[in-house]
């Protein structure tokens, strides 16, 4: 009985239609003036109006409601457009200061600004600016100044300060995957570097890098109720500063105006590391990664496998020590997606990443990622078994100048991370 | 206690069907398909009004509402949601205009004036447009405002007869491009009866050109005097005629005040003669068709213009044509303009369901442009019932086959002498350029008209005589007059009923004309309603497959003679 009741209102509300349609007529309006057959008047002499009869306001109703629920956001849009009209074309004015905010990581959520001027000075040259404030004492400046066309036409001169102070860091050693044996950590990090990179040869770049910091590690006084009663070691607790100074050769061979579609990069760096206060750190780190990217037969070519793998190892030299905080590490926003910050840290690590990267319009790709990697202490000790997987989803924004933002949603055994970002993977 | 909230269940459920049924029979009200008082053909919205405040122009703001806000805020509307599955079910019509009078013709008023489909307008007349004067360039121009922003700064002139003009110019890569499209459109959405603002090729001389007082540009984000430099800028690498003159796309200011866009949807509440839903007006759903002819991708509120008259009442003007036939503002239409939008969900989600696997057909098209003055302009992706402009347009979305078949006959007017008059306004000094631009505009016409003339039934101006008690209907199959069928292969099967009498006739004419003997209806005298034929009429084609769908004509047999008072349309 009930169903039937249902049924003939669903079926009424058709009947209602047909008879308006039989009537030509204008579901939920008032028929308009010309119609009617009233000699009193020319209809000339009458306007056409659209005007809702009471049963057609009942029925637009939720219409209103969402009109009414959404009329703050168009509101802001719309004050938006008329205050900050550069934003929505996509143009970047040449100087600005916009809003920053970061999710994730071990501060949870910090806000800050940044800063920034393209013209600087008469020249081009740009200077930008970033200040984070997370939680009570998480706090991150970034000064950074680039002299375009230093020396060589195309080479970049850049100069770079940092200090940044967190103290809640955590703590994990090589590649045990058992998460109660983190413990926290205070990093204090100040730090002052020069770049220059110049192009050697067609898509063959050379970097030269300097770098001055001083770090210091306390113990945090944070402690999360799940962690085990683990302590931070002593041994690692002191402040040291250092100097390094590194290159690296970047060969780019691959293609694409707004997506790499195809081809292969090839990078290798070189650094060499010694602290400045005692003699305890000396070291060398080399890096190699290789990218490749290969469109999906008989699909457009952006249709496409990207495939990342890198292999980063730090050595100590003449029987010194290499700093905790400096051992390669795997588990960021770059390299198994899925797991907490520095979640594995040796070494080595090594990382294979394969995407399948499919546009869904002109400016948005999906792309479905797979991390392995593992930390190791030695190369002997790689184990295939070893290896930990993260996987995820993501979705790749793109501006009329390539990569401008992607969001990622990856997963690992036991944890998940969401990536908001303005830099690509890879 | 089950039994008693069955028991408030039922009473509930009594109460929502009353409920709506109610709703359901407020929500419409009848009328008779044809009217016994005179045809409305001038719908007065011209009342003086107060002088309305400038409304804001958004840029952009119209297409993050009907991209996001509108899209969502559509099915909320159970009017519409409702309607959408009366006529998935065949037993609901989709949303009429709200200004078409019983010819399904729409009126004259301030936005529309009955043009060349009406009243057949010479080559010249097309070419000529809205023109009433040109720039003056035998004298001086004065600048009285400046943009300087790379290829698309201009500036604003008056000549030495006071008359003011906007300048605008070609991109640097597409000489001729976008100046002849700009011009060429204006004249054709002048001609199918919309308000454009005058426009015109021009050539100057810099040195004629000189900077009024106060002129300021912006350099740099910060506004500067004007000064010969920043002119040169502006005019540098510009495209040139042979005696090195610089060709400009010149726009007459309009008479009055501008008062902002009128936007395709709602109406202006601070203009009392503004009554009709935008997205409800049959000319501005119909423009969808003009558009998709001209590809008029940009269409969009930003480009629309309200005018405060000096007869105290708003005029709504169509502008910006920078973005019609091959030209995408200063550079060229790409080929997913026209096929998509900017952000289309239908194809956002059929992309990501199907893993990329599924092909866009402008994904795997490289713009091939043989002429730089036209820019990318072919006939073959075009899918009349499909175009979209860049950006959801309610009053586009709105449209309805009657609507579309309104602005198919309005594209399908221009014949193929009108077109070569219309081109040729817009200067293309490449005769080989301007002959493929008149073929692919012809080919797009005849694509539109085929489409939109299978599905509606596409006879019209109708004209009954009675004479010696025989009825004779004329009309035009505009199908025949396209060229697109031939006479040979048409055939008009038609079924004659008086509506207030007791009187049947049945045939099929060969041509466009039908008689039928009238002697058995009996004469109406005195004060009585005239007799009322109604003329259902299937027009059908034996070698081509159309939809075969009637229109009913209603000719009142009154006492100066037989009046058509009503035509429906089957859509």
């Amino acid at each position: 009985m009930r169903k039937l009741s249902i049924t003939a209102v669903v079926l009424l509300f058709f009947v209602s239609f047909e008879i308006c349609h039989a009537n030509g007529s204008s579901f939920g309006y008032q028929p308009s003036m010309d119609t009617a057959s009233d000699k009193s008047s020319h209809p000339d002499t009458q306007q056409y109006k659209s005007s809702r009869t009471f049963g057609g306001h009942v029925l637009a109703l939720p219409s209103y409601i969402f009109q009414g629920i959404t009329w703050p956001v168009s509101y802001g849009l719309k004050t938006f457009e008329q205050e900050f009209p550069n934003l929505f074309k996509g143009e970047r004015a040449p100087y600005g200061v916009y809003p920053l905010f970061e999710l994730g990581g071990d501060a949870g959520a910090a806000y800050g600004l940044l800063a920034y001027h393209n013209k600087f000075l008469p020249v081009n040259h740009q200077v930008r600016m970033e200040v984070l404030f997370g939680s009570k004492d998480y706090n991150d400046f970034d000064l950074e100044y680039e002299i375009p066309g230093f020396v060589h036409a195309d080479g970049n001169l850049e100069l770079e300060g940092e200090y940044g102070n967190d103290p809640v860091k955590s703590f994990y050693i090589s590649n045990i995957t058992d998460d109660n044996r983190r413990t926290f950590y205070d990093k204090e990090v100040k730090m002052a570097g020069i770049t220059y990179e110049q192009p050697a040869a067609p898509r063959l770049n050379w970097i030269l890098e300097g770098q001055w910091k001083n770090i210091r590690i306390g113990r945090s006084e944070y402690r999360s109720s799940s962690d085990s009663t683990l302590q931070f070691s002593p041994d690692r607790i002191g402040e040291d500063s250092f100097v390094s100074v590194g290159t690296s050769m970047q060969l780019d061979r691959s293609k694409g105006k707004k997506r790499t579609v195809g081809g292969t990069r090839y990078k290798l760096g070189l650094s060499y590391t010694q602290s400045l206060l005692n003699d305890r750190y000396r070291y060398v780190t080399y890096t190699a990664e290789w990218q490749a990217f290969l469109p999906v037969r008989f699909l457009p070519e952006n249709r496409r496998l990207a495939f990342k793998s890198r292999l980063r190892k730090a050595e100590a030299l003449e029987g010194k020590e290499i700093p905790f905080y400096e051992l390669p590490k795997l588990g960021s926003s770059y390299d198994l997606r899925g797991f907490p910050s520095d979640r594995f840290r040796e070494d080595g690590s090594l990382l294979f990443t394969l995407e399948y990267r499919y546009p869904i319009w002109n400016f948005a790709d999906v792309s479905l990622f797979m991390d392995e990697g593992q930390v190791f202490d030695g190369f002997e000790n790689i184990q295939f078994s070893d290896f930990k997987t993260s996987y995820g989803v993501g979705l790749h924004l793109y501006g009329a100048g390539g990569f401008a933002f992607r969001s990622e949603f990856a997963f690992s055994k036991n944890h998940s991370r969401v990536i908001l970002s303005i830099n690509p993977n890879f | 206690m089950i039994e008693r909230y069955r028991f408030m269940g039922d009473i509930i459920l009594q109460k929502v069907f009353l409920m709506v049924l109610l709703v359901g029979f407020l929500g419409c009200a009848g009328s008779k398909p044809y009217t016994s008082g005179p045809i409305k053909t001038f719908d007065p919205d011209t009342a003086d009004i107060p002088e309305p405040e400038g409304k804001v122009q958004y840029q952009y703001w119209d297409r993050i509402h009907n991209t996001f806000f509108y899209q969502l805020e559509k099915p909320l509307n159970l009017n519409r949601t409702f309607r959408s599955f009366g006529q998935l079910l065949g037993i609901a019509d989709p949303e009429p205009a709200h200004n078409v009078n019983q010819l399904g013709e729409v009126p004259e008023s301030s936005w529309y004036t009955k043009r060349h489909y009406y009243h057949h307008m010479s080559p010249e007349e097309l070419a000529r447009g809205p023109n009433t004067v040109k720039p003056d360039t035998g004298g001086i121009w004065t600048i009285f405002r400046g943009k300087l922003k790379g290829a698309n700064s201009g500036f604003f002139i008056e000549d030495e007869n006071g008359h003011r003009f906007l300048i605008k110019f070609d991109g640097y890569k597409y000489p001729e491009l976008t100046t002849a499209a700009d011009v060429i459109s204006s004249k054709f959405f002048y001609a199918a009866g919309y308000y454009v603002p005058e426009a015109a090729i021009t050539h100057f001389r810099p040195e004629q050109v000189k900077i009024g007082k106060n002129v300021t540009v912006e350099v740099k984000g910060k506004k500067v005097p004007m000064n010969r430099d920043h002119l040169q800028q502006i005019i540098e690498n510009r495209a040139t005629n042979e005696e090195g003159k610089i060709r400009a796309y010149a726009s007459k200011f309009v008479d009055g005040k501008p008062v902002g866009p009128w936007g395709f949807e709602g109406t202006r509440s601070d203009d009392p003669n503004d009554l009709v839903h935008h997205e409800d007006r049959r000319e501005l759903r119909g423009m969808r068709i003009i558009s998709a002819w001209l590809n008029d991708t940009d269409r969009r509120d930003a480009n629309t213009m309200a005018v405060y008259t000096e007869e105290g009442y708003i005029k709504h003007y169509v502008q910006d044509f920078g973005n019609t036939l091959g030209a995408n503002g200063m550079l060229i239409h790409e080929p997913i303009y026209g096929q998509a939008y900017l952000v289309d969900p239908r194809y956002i989600g059929l992309s990501m369901i199907t893993f990329g696997a599924n092909v866009r057909p402008w994904e795997t098209v490289e713009p091939e442009v043989s002429y730089p003055s036209v820019g990318y302009f072919p006939a073959e992706p075009l899918k009349p019932a499909k175009w979209v402009p860049v950006h959801p347009i309610p009053a586009f979305e709105n449209m309805t086959p009657a609507d579309a078949f309104w602005g198919a006959k309005k594209v399908m007017s221009f014949r193929d002498e009108d077109i070569r008059a219309v081109v040729e306004a817009g200067r293309i000094t490449n005769p080989e350029a301007e002959t493929y631009l008149v073929e692919m505009l012809i080919k797009r016409r005849d694509k539109i008209g085929r489409y939109w003339f299978s599905r509606m039934n596409p006879v019209d101006r109708f004209k009954a005589e009675h004479q010696n008690g025989q009825l004779t209907l004329r009309f035009d199959d505009l199908g025949v007059d396209g060229e697109l069928f031939t006479e040979r292969e048409s055939s008009y099967h038609y079924n004659i009923e008086a509506v207030n009498q007791d009187y049947r006739s049945t045939g099929t004419a060969e041509k466009p004309e039908i008689t039928a003997d009238l002697s058995a209806l009996s004469r109406r005298t005195g004060d009585a309603e005239p007799t009322v034929l109604k003329i259902h009429l299937v027009t059908r084609r034996s070698d081509h497959e159309t939809a075969e769908k009637f229109v009913e004509v209603y000719v009142a047999m009154e006492r100066r003679g037989l009046r058509i008072v009503g035509i429906e349309r089957e859509q």
